[in-house]
């Protein structure tokens, strides 16, 4: 149920766009899951995907003329104007009173004018690069000033934070305005590790892409695999083996254990207590270990493939992988109970980023930040996909809305993985999982979308296909592009010496948005990653 | 004229060789204990049990290529690192650790040494002033805004001390705890108020906003690198050393204990017990705590600890009327 065959869209002409959202919202379907943007000749076609809470999607399409415009719905629904930035870059489009409009969210300051954008299909790669590197001696990064702007008051300054800042681990940047030590406004600027993968999906056969998306994300990227596995086994209409869906299940959940002990630990690392980033790390060290008995590696699974998984993983295995989840389980929560009760603790993390369930639901966030205020927003539970219509568990939130409730969110949640983890084990289904040859064919046309509950929230794919090798239109939405909104919203008020941990917050991954993008300006070897390179990386013997 | 003895108290016991080999022992306990508690090893290789991790690391850094950034003023870069490590020593020297009286006593060293206290923060202070760097100045301000507050308890914790006493000179407090016991059964809170401010003073959590490494780096000596890292590493690890052995004689009689003083040396052990103990305890609060916000150190420390030195202030007080 988590992927779906798109059969029938809501046609709307484009001047009636806000009108039928909300006539939509007022329906029940109140989630924007996100705005896709598709090259279809003379217009550029948006998808609109909207969700219940409870978890039934409904998808308007509308179509614009390239280089047009069309009205914003920032009005009905506020979180859309992060995707509507999104698709601007991307695609040109102009959406009117979107306040953003002027600011860039992905593409360079120095992107070529007289070059289409690049998610157009008569975008060259090779030539808007080379134009780029001409145009990077000029300041790429450099944002006009805002301050003195009628938005804002004539006192307030714009502190920059990052891209390169001691307390940031990927490149991102904040522009702060601030009054005093108080924060008024923030605004996210991303874009600045992309290397254009949703571009490059297009141009690979399906296979190849599940690797190439894997890459998106090292926490989370047997999620990405899966997703689109999914969307992909829905346009083939092929039926999975029961013990391929368990191991895929076992493996998602192992990753949301060893992501949520990663945040946990950056959390103390964040707030100066290296002992607890010690503590947590260390016990994490295990489930990679796991990750590592299954699939043999520790970050890139690489376990998904169409029709299954690509290794099998025997009963002897699995016993051993049950010892050590229930030891995990025993040592996870006695330092879930020193963490939770320690008083230092507490008066660093309550009350610090604080949001109510009424923003959280108008900037459409997704996962634990969504949990943390009480709405049980869980795609496992919605949308039962996998095996989670069979396990036993129960979806953990928490109404306090703030760094604390977060915390605790995830703390349960590594616990309820746990327990899933058992159950999966215990009920594992025999069966042969893996394929006997690797998918090689084509996908006949259709348009498919698929989501799963990444460790992050919500994680959104569209694969559409045209009887070729290759997708025609991949589009990816990650949990963290639709929480930013919730990281600059909870910044407003805040002091400065809190920007660190109200970022971590909605344990972001920059580099997860960051993906659409043609060209990588941060090595000066000019290499966006094509299939030539990786021919002579292959015949080097890099890799196997 | 220079004795022979205060040569050698000044270069090899209590001062110069003695105070580093200190340092550089309790920096390893630190690092040990601190890896222990965050189940990691910690030092292991150099010497047995890794103890000579510490020394090779000072002697390693000292052969390191040193940077120094544009805007420096040089002479107070260059001075800076070597006042800091000659404070922590110049007090050890005035600490009696095997006899009553050190060869360099006079009349009021104790009142002297809180002098030298405040001084050794003003060292760091220029060393953070000397570069021309955002972190680094941030770090001193925090450093000033920190000192501030410890600075007014401990100062006060160590005068209750020498009020209840009436003795401004540490052989003086020596025979005073020597007749009517340790100090600390009097003023149990002092000592926690005096341990509370060293730690403070040290930068050690949950009080490092100084060199916060998540926020600002490396804090006052982020521009610091080769010698001068080496020194003012080292001079932190002698302010611990020095801060602790202060304690240990003011609160908890030093060298005092069985077979003192007709057996000399057998001060040293009582001494160096009385060392482990109180630095135990810091390592293990270093340990197990995150740090405190800017905006909440003021509220922590003056709030909760003045009254409690009001407190023992009244008691000493009265303590010293009855006895």
């Amino acid at each position: 149920m988590g992927a779906r065959k798109i059969e029938e869209y809501l046609e709307v002409e484009a001047q009636d766009i806000p009108s039928k959202v909300s006539e939509i919202t007022s329906k029940g379907y109140q989630h924007l899951v996100t705005i896709t943007g598709l090259d279809e000749g003379e217009n550029i076609g948006l998808i609109y995907h909207f969700s219940k809470p409870s978890g039934e999607t409904i998808h308007i399409k509308t179509s614009v003329k390239k280089h047009g415009s069309l009205p914003s719905i920032v009005d009905v629904i506020r979180g859309a104007y992060i995707y509507e930035m999104e698709v601007h870059d991307m695609f040109g489009i102009i959406f009117d009173n979107n306040q953003w409009m002027k600011y860039k969210l992905l593409l360079p300051d120095c992107y070529p004018l007289d070059e289409p954008p690049p998610l157009w299909k008569e975008a060259d790669p090779d030539k808007i690069r080379k134009k780029l590197y001409e145009a990077t001696s000029a300041a790429c990064t450099l944002t006009e000033p805002i301050s003195g702007t009628s938005m804002f008051s004539p006192e307030s300054v714009v502190v920059p934070f990052g891209p390169y800042h001691p307390a940031l681990k990927e490149p991102e940047h904040f522009r702060l305005v601030v009054e005093g030590e108080r924060i008024v406004q923030a605004i996210p600027r991303i874009g600045f590790v992309h290397r254009g993968i949703e571009k490059a999906a297009e141009r690979r056969s399906f296979l190849r892409d599940i690797f190439l998306l894997e890459r998106i994300c090292g926490i989370c990227s047997m999620h990405h695999s899966w997703t689109f596995v999914e969307a992909v086994e829905k346009l083939l209409g092929l039926e999975i083996d029961k013990r391929a869906v368990y191991i895929r299940t076992l493996v998602a959940e192992l990753e949301r254990i060893h992501s949520h002990s990663l945040w946990l630990g950056l959390v103390g690392y964040w707030m100066g207590f290296e002992t607890m980033f010690m503590w947590v790390w260390s016990i994490r060290e295990n489930i990679m270990d796991l990750l590592e008995l299954i699939a043999g590696n520790r970050v890139h699974k690489s376990i998904v493939t169409i029709g299954g998984v690509r290794r099998d993983v025997s009963d002897e295995k699995l016993g051993r992988i049950k010892e050590k989840v229930a030891s995990f389980e025993k040592r996870f929560t006695e330092v879930m109970d020193d963490i939770l009760t320690l008083d230092e603790f507490i008066a660093r993390t309550s009350g610090i980023g604080k949001y109510n369930l009424d923003t959280a639901r108008k900037l459409c966030v997704v996962g634990p930040p969504r949990r943390a205020v009480g709405d049980g927003y869980d795609i496992r539970k919605i949308e039962p996909y996998g095996a989670y219509e069979e396990v036993d568990y129960s979806v953990i939130t928490d109404m306090g809305g703030d760094v604390y409730s977060l915390v605790k969110v995830r703390m349960l949640e590594i616990l309820e993985s746990t327990r899933i983890i058992q159950q999966i084990i215990e009920k594992m289904p025999s069966g042969n999982p893996v394929p006997k040859r690797a998918f090689m064919g084509t996908v006949p046309k259709g348009e498919a979308y698929a989501r799963t509950e990444a460790p992050r929230g919500e994680l959104f794919y569209y694969v559409s296909a045209d009887n070729k090798h290759n997708p025609s239109r991949v589009k990816v939405r990650t949990p963290t592009l639709a929480n930013i909104t919730l990281a600059a919203e909870a910044l407003k008020g805040q002091t400065l010496s809190d920007v660190p941990l109200v970022i971590t917050m909605i344990d972001p991954c920059f580099s997860c948005m960051d993906r659409v993008l043609v060209i990588d300006r941060s090595s000066k070897s000019s290499r966006v990653l094509d299939e030539r390179y990786f021919r002579r990386i292959r015949r080097k013997g890099g890799i196997r | 004229m220079i004795g022979i003895d205060v040569l050698f108290t000044s270069l090899v016991f209590p001062g110069l060789l003695f105070s580093v080999a200190m340092a550089f022992w309790f920096q390893y306990l630190e690092r040990k204990i601190v890896a222990r508690i965050q189940r990691r090893i910690g030092p292991l290789y150099t010497g047995p049990h890794g103890l000579f991790q510490p020394l090779y690391d000072f002697l390693k850094m000292l052969f390191k290529e040193e940077i120094i950034p544009e805007n420096t003023d040089k002479l107070y870069y260059r001075i800076a690192p070597v006042l800091a490590v000659v404070i922590p020593i110049y007090g050890m020297a005035l600490i009696p650790i095997i006899c009553y009286k050190c060869a360099l006593n006079f009349e009021g060293d104790f009142l002297f040494t809180l002098f030298l206290f405040s001084l050794s923060v003003f060292t760091t202070a220029i060393a953070g002033y000397a570069v021309y760097s955002p972190y680094s100045s941030v770090g001193v301000g925090r450093l000033i805004v920190q000192y501030s507050i410890y600075e007014s308890f401990l100062a006060l914790s160590l005068a209750i001390a020498a009020l209840q006493t009436s003795i401004i000179d540490f052989s003086g407090l020596l025979q005073y705890q020597t007749i009517h016991g340790p100090l600390v059964f009097y003023q149990p809170i002092g000592f926690v108020v005096a341990i509370i401010a060293l730690i403070a003073k040290l930068e050690k959590p949950p009080f490092d906003l100084p060199h916060a490494k998540q926020e600002i780096v490396a804090g006052w000596m982020t521009e610091y690198s080769g010698r001068g890292l080496a020194f003012l590493k080292l001079s932190k690890d002698l302010s611990m050393v020095w801060g602790i052995s202060l304690i240990s004689t003011v609160y908890l009689g030093g060298p005092l204990g069985p077979l003192f003083p007709e057996a000399g040396p057998v001060g040293l052990l009582w001494f160096a017990i009385k060392c482990l103990a109180i630095s135990l305890v810091i390592i293990f609060v270093r340990a197990v705590s995150g740090r405190t916000r800017v905006y909440g150190l003021a509220e922590r420390l003056w709030a909760r600890v003045i009254p409690l030195v009001v407190l023992q202030f009244i008691i000493a007080v009265l303590v010293r009327w009855y006895m």
